[in-house]
């Protein structure tokens, strides 16, 4: 997900090796990416890597199924089984976290606010404020 | 004459130093641990399933009223915000004398395949507001979304138009989906069956969410090492790139039924430009949203590109709004060295003027 994001290149010379080096590796890049991305943006790239993603899914789920059946025929829980019990652990987590904020909350309405801990909050924007730098 | 031989020597003798430099440091490079990330001080104050709630300590005398809260993208981790002491958004907004929460996600499980949006933005969000208003003793909070993050916290916003929001900023966040560009091709609805995918997996792998990254920028991983290579004599270059390339590889999983409708109403429908989503029976109409808004774009974005993201100024309600079209690409808007001249000082004047 990056994008170049490994830092500014130390040292702004007059033109050297290093940065010679540097803008024919920006460039290739630059070209490579344009050139797949050429490719890679038609509907026929698209037909076949989902064709292919398809074929994938299929295989896999063909798997889930003979191995779901292997575990019932040797009664043992499938992984279908855990992640159901792990469902209603989830649901029973969440009801008690709710129950839990709503006492956090009947408590302190009925108790006065306890101090706050930290820093006051009272800091003011600097004046004047930043000049915009980009706007549109 | 006796200029450029000095000249040239003075290149020759720097080439020997940094090839010198390069081999030693090469070996400590391919030997060396992952990077250390996320170090600012921080408390979890919220877990629940996939979501994370820190609060980093504050490092000012004195601070704003409105606290902030960082909505980080369902698809990454969130220490991007705080990469690198000096390199840290985080500590900058803590320096600077904002109180910051941090929402962050942990891969979800196999048992969380069905959260979605609802999850997201009418759980997890509140959630996280309820308890930052339970920690600050404040009524209101301020918003920052990255990304998907930014995505969700539009949806939260235009769902919740009284509140307890007082300010939206949102950061390189797509309103357009049909601008996506090779993602809206490679995931055309008469080639790509999401449902089939989703029944199958459950929770769409990692590995997918990398690939559909990377493949739009095939090159970028082997000239990112190229990079690194010619620049191994450079520490801050080298430690700032392994943070970063960590955190391209930390790509997280994605709840089934999230993907689904993300891929449905969002991409194919387009239903958050045409003010059509709707979530819980509530009206996810960008027009909802009436507090300040900040919108900032990235010239060189590839995954949010700028024409995706200009009509969240045009379909917002907001009186108070502010586009900024800034320098750099999806990632080195937030963080790296660029970020901190550019983007941050953006963030911290819009949100101060807002944060009393």
């Amino acid at each position: 997900m990056s994008d170049k994001p490994q830092g500014k290149p130390a040292d702004k010379p007059a033109k050297n090796l290093d940065e010679s080096y540097r803008e024919m590796v920006t460039q290739w890049e630059r070209n490579f990416d344009s050139f797949a991305n050429q490719f890679m943006g038609t509907e026929t790239f698209s037909r076949g890597m989902n064709q292919a993603q398809d074929a994938q899914l299929a295989l896999r789920k063909m798997f889930q199924e003979f191995m779901g059946k292997s575990l019932e025929n040797v009664n043992m829980p499938s992984r279908e089984d855990l992640v159901k019990v792990a469902e209603s652990v989830q649901s029973v987590d969440r009801r008690l976290a709710r129950i839990e904020e709503m006492l956090s909350s009947m408590l302190s309405n009925a108790s006065p606010p306890a101090p706050r801990s930290g820093p006051p909050r009272t800091k003011q924007p600097p004046k004047p404020a930043l000049k915009p730098e980009g706007g549109v | 004459m006796a200029e450029f031989d000095a000249s040239i020597a003075a290149q020759v003798n720097r080439m020997v130093e940094r090839t010198i430099a390069r081999n030693t440091k090469g070996l400590e490079y391919i030997r060396a641990p992952a990077a250390a990330v996320g170090l600012t001080p921080k408390d979890v104050v919220l877990e629940r399933g996939t979501l994370r709630l820190y609060h980093y300590h504050p490092q000012a005398d004195e601070i704003y009223r409105v606290p902030v809260l960082l909505v980080m993208a369902t698809t990454n981790k969130a220490y991007v915000f705080d990469l690198a002491p000096g390199q840290s958004m985080v500590e900058y907004l803590l320096k600077r004398g904002f109180d910051v929460f941090v929402l962050d996600w942990e891969p979800p499980q196999q048992f969380e395949r069905n959260l979605d949006l609802s999850d997201y933005t009418q759980d997890f969000i509140p959630a996280c507001i309820r308890r930052v208003a339970d920690l600050t003793g404040e009524p209101d909070v301020s918003i920052v979304g990255y990304c998907m993050g930014g995505v969700l916290s539009c949806i939260y916003a235009a769902t919740h138009p009284d509140g307890p929001l007082k300010n939206l900023a949102c950061l390189t966040t797509p309103i357009d989906w049909h601008q996506m560009g090779l993602i809206r091709v490679w995931q055309d609805p008469r080639y790509f069956d999401v449902d089939r995918m989703v029944d199958t997996l459950g929770i769409v792998p990692a590995d997918f969410i990398t690939q559909s990254f990377e493949m739009q920028r095939p090159a970028q991983r082997v000239a990112g090492q190229l990079r690194v290579w010619e620049q191994m004599w450079n520490d801050d270059f080298v430690k700032s790139f392994r943070a970063f390339e960590r955190w391209g590889n930390e790509t997280l999983p994605l709840a089934g039924a999230y993907v689904r409708q993300m891929t449905k109403e969002l991409l194919w429908d387009n239903k958050l430009l045409n003010g059509t989503l709707v979530i819980d029976g509530k009206s996810a109409d960008l027009a909802n949203i009436r507090v300040p808004v900040l919108s900032v774009c990235a010239e060189h974005d590839h995954l949010a590109p700028y024409t995706s993201v200009k009509p969240l100024m045009e379909k917002v309600g907001s009186t108070d709004k502010r586009e900024l079209l800034l320098k750099g690409g999806h990632v080195s808007l937030i963080a790296g060295p660029n970020a901190v001249k550019r983007m941050w000082p953006q963030l911290d004047g819009w949100l101060a003027e807002r944060s009393v």
